[in-house]
């Protein structure tokens, strides 16, 4: 038994050898398999190199799909943190509906991003959908657009409904933040005459800075793992306007092009690690101590 | 401390003596009359079908097969089009089977399944012997053969409404410009002249597919298909093709497609011919069932169909071989899902399908009677000039040629679209290994 610990080391060994068997090896492996043409219509693999990486450089959808990534994890992330903030900055004031309200700002984060996919792809349709009929029953005709179908709106529309979808959760992580701060030194501002919009960002904001750090990094993890959300509304399309990386890599692998996919697939783990890393070290520069 | 290990030991040794003895109590057992008994239980066979694939008939034809065996089926509907193709060949990955399933048609897909080690050799059964000889030569590859058709011999062209050309005094198209011409007179009439279904990508597809045929085979004839199998000439090397998508983008511009084609989906067309709101459909005879469905005979009665026309004559019509039915071998239902191969092969089975869906039918055991789309191009086919769809003759595959051709009508582009498809067929052919394709 090591010194400091309540345990013997070995009660580690079933978890790891989980952890070892399901995680680490198959990561391990898929390095090795995006160094081959493995593809379901041969029956033999063989080692390529980097072939499948150079192979990315010519692939426009790929590039395309990294853009469109890139593009909603930054929006989605500022936006689900904005209006996150806002409604948490609400709901933390002690009023009759508070506790109702929280719940449903919450509810979308507990649906199935399917589920959440179907009813906006009902919601948006552009004859029959709720959004239109109610934008032209308000006599904004003009406003009625084809919002999952059109190449130039499609990917706000994705985008519009994973803020919708996320923002719950990051309302309850500010949530969480703002009563960790002791109501003393808000009364001590206010007798000291700091007004609210002083008071959040002298004092509250910088409270609640490693909620800022969970909530930006998490939302920038998910949003760069989008998937299930783009592929219910529009799989990718029309085209190829709202392909994102996993979209591309569902598509590559259902081809049988396993190598390839695999090999995009490590991008996708490289790109989500140093950004994930990145914002990490920057936000946690500028977490205070109470 | 001693006695501790001896616990141990003793109890480990009762552990391995106890599941050893379980073990060959369960071998015992499996291997004695129960086993008879315990495979003829009724099953519940899992049938994976794509959703777009036809379905009326089939659910008839269960039923008799559950009521003869007490086995029953559950269908399994999958996503449609290119989806259908990634789910299987996914789910055939992970080794996770359906007991029986329609997949489309040609012995390409053999190599897409890996029938070999996948697919039950269904070459000796007597049922084969009662499909025709063309369709029979259709299905097999070095003398195997691993899927029974299931259907007709579709044809790809134009379905068009006979009350909407007869009160516009339209005439079937003696070329493509009497083509375009027909399509002007109904747009100044203010009927849509073209539904297009842009939201389900594939039906976009078909236009080309369809128009191969009359544009494209003249110009390159079999030398230049054989040519494209060994990769010696490319896709963007056929002026034709160009040519054909830029005919195709013509038609849109021209305002001849419904205006809100990317939203419309295939289920829309259908909609959209049967309630007369558009004139025609470019689509495969697959559609006439659902249709028949939807808005009865009397639609049907009032439906025509025609190829699409070339720039001289009536052009050539693009036959679309019927999806054939595989069984898994590695699943536990291998048998009863042969049983139900047998049972859906059968002449009264037949029957019951060719009823619901009429066509060619591809077994000598059965006939059919036409809807009249079906015998206006069974006529054409007959007198005029007909070829398999191009898909069907060439080693390597189109992948998302669907999202290609959505993307040469968003775009506008013809050149985007030969060089894209260009560049996709060429790694289809380099990924499976083709020989002329490594380079």
């Amino acid at each position: 038994m090591s010194k400091g610990l309540k345990y013997p080391l070995y009660f580690l060994f079933p978890a790891a050898a989980i952890y070892l068997t399901f995680f680490i090896a198959p990561t391990l492996s898929s390095f090795y398999y995006s160094l081959t043409d493995w593809h379901i219509d041969v029956h033999e693999v063989t080692f390529i190199g980097f072939e499948n990486y150079i192979r990315m450089f010519s692939e426009d959808v790929l590039l395309l799909a990294l853009k469109n990534t890139l593009l909603l994890a930054v929006l989605v992330t500022l936006l689900q943190n904005l209006f996150g903030l806002l409604l948490a900055l609400a709901l933390n004031e002690k009023l009759k509906l508070t506790p109702i309200l929280r719940a449903v700002f919450y509810m979308p984060q507990i649906i199935c991003p399917l589920v959440i996919g179907y009813v906006f792809t009902a919601l948006l349709n552009p004859e029959m959908g709720l959004v239109n009929m109610l934008l032209r029953a308000a006599g904004l005709d003009f406003l009625a657009l084809d919002w999952l179908s059109d190449p130039d709106i499609a990917f706000f529309s994705i985008i519009a409904t994973e803020v919708w979808r996320v923002t719950g959760f990051a309302m309850i992580i500010y949530l969480a933040g703002l009563q960790t701060i002791p109501s003393s030194i808000i009364e001590y501002a206010q007798i000291d005459g700091a007004g609210y919009w002083s008071r959040f960002r002298h004092i509250t904001f910088p409270l609640i800075a490693p909620a800022v750090t969970i909530n930006f990094l998490l939302s920038i993890i998910n949003s760069l793992k989008v998937f299930e959300i783009v592929l219910v509304l529009t799989r990718g399309g029309p085209g190829y306007s709202t392909e994102v990386f996993n979209t591309y890599i569902m598509r590559h692998f259902g081809q049988g092009e396993y190598g390839y996919s695999t090999a995009v697939n490590v991008v996708l783990f490289f790109i989500i690690s140093v950004i994930g890393l990145a914002v990490l070290s920057i936000l946690r520069k500028r977490e205070v101590d109470i | 401390m001693r006695k501790k290990t001896f616990r141990a030991l003793l109890i480990a040794v009762m552990c391995i003596a106890a599941a050893a003895n379980g073990y060959s109590q369960g071998s015992q057992e499996g291997s004695g009359s129960d086993a008879s008994s315990e495979s003829k239980k009724p099953v519940t066979l899992i049938f994976a079908r794509s959703n777009d694939s036809p379905l009326t008939g089939i659910e008839e034809i269960f039923a008799n097969f559950e009521k003869e065996t007490g086995n029953s089926v559950e269908i399994q509907a999958l996503p449609g089009g290119n989806d259908y193709e990634t789910v299987i060949k996914t789910r055939f990955a992970t080794n996770d089977f359906p007991d029986i399933m329609w997949y489309f048609p040609g012995t390409a897909q053999y190599d897409s399944l890996r029938a070999e080690t996948n697919l039950v050799n269904i070459t000796n059964e007597p049922f084969i012997s009662t499909i025709t000889d063309s369709m029979r030569r259709f299905q097999t590859r070095d003398e195997q053969i691993y899927g029974f058709p299931w259907g007709s011999f579709d044809t790809m062209g134009v379905i068009y409404r006979k009350d909407i050309f007869e009160k516009a005094g339209i005439t079937i198209p003696g070329n493509y410009e009497e083509f375009l011409d027909a399509c002007d007179t109904l747009l100044s009439m203010g009927i849509v002249p073209i539904v297009e279904g842009g939201k389900d990508g594939w039906p976009v597809q078909v236009f080309s597919l369809a128009g191969w045929e009359t544009f494209v085979d003249p110009a390159i004839g079999p030398e230049g298909i054989a040519k494209l199998n060994r990769n010696e000439i490319k896709l963007t090397d056929i002026d034709e093709l160009r040519d054909l998508y830029q005919r195709q983008i013509d038609l849109k511009k021209a305002g001849y497609l419904n205006e809100n084609w990317l939203s419309t989906t295939y289920d829309m067309q259908q909609e959209a011919i049967g309630n007369g709101t558009a004139a025609m459909v470019i689509q495969g005879q697959w559609i006439l069932p659902a249709l028949r469905e939807k808005f009865g005979d009397e639609l049907i009665s009032n439906l025509g169909m025609f190829p699409i026309p070339s720039d001289t004559d009536r052009g050539t019509a693009a036959l679309y071989p019927p999806g054939q039915i595989v069984i898994p071998k590695n699943t536990k239902n291998t048998e009863a899902a042969m049983e139900l191969a047998r049972f859906m092969t059968r002449p009264e089975s037949l029957e019951i399908w060719y009823a619901h869906n009429p066509g060619i039918p591809v077994y000598t055991t059965v006939g059919s009677d036409l809807m009249p789309p079906q015998q206006d191009m069974a006529d054409f086919v007959a007198s005029y000039k007909s070829e398999i769809n191009i898909q069907g003759r060439l080693r390597a595959q189109w992948p998302e040629y669907d999202r290609i051709m959505q993307n040469v009508l968003i775009k506008e582009d013809a050149d985007y679209g030969v060089e894209e498809l260009s560049k996709k067929y060429i790694q289809d052919g380099k990924n499976k290994k083709i020989p002329g394709f490594d380079n």
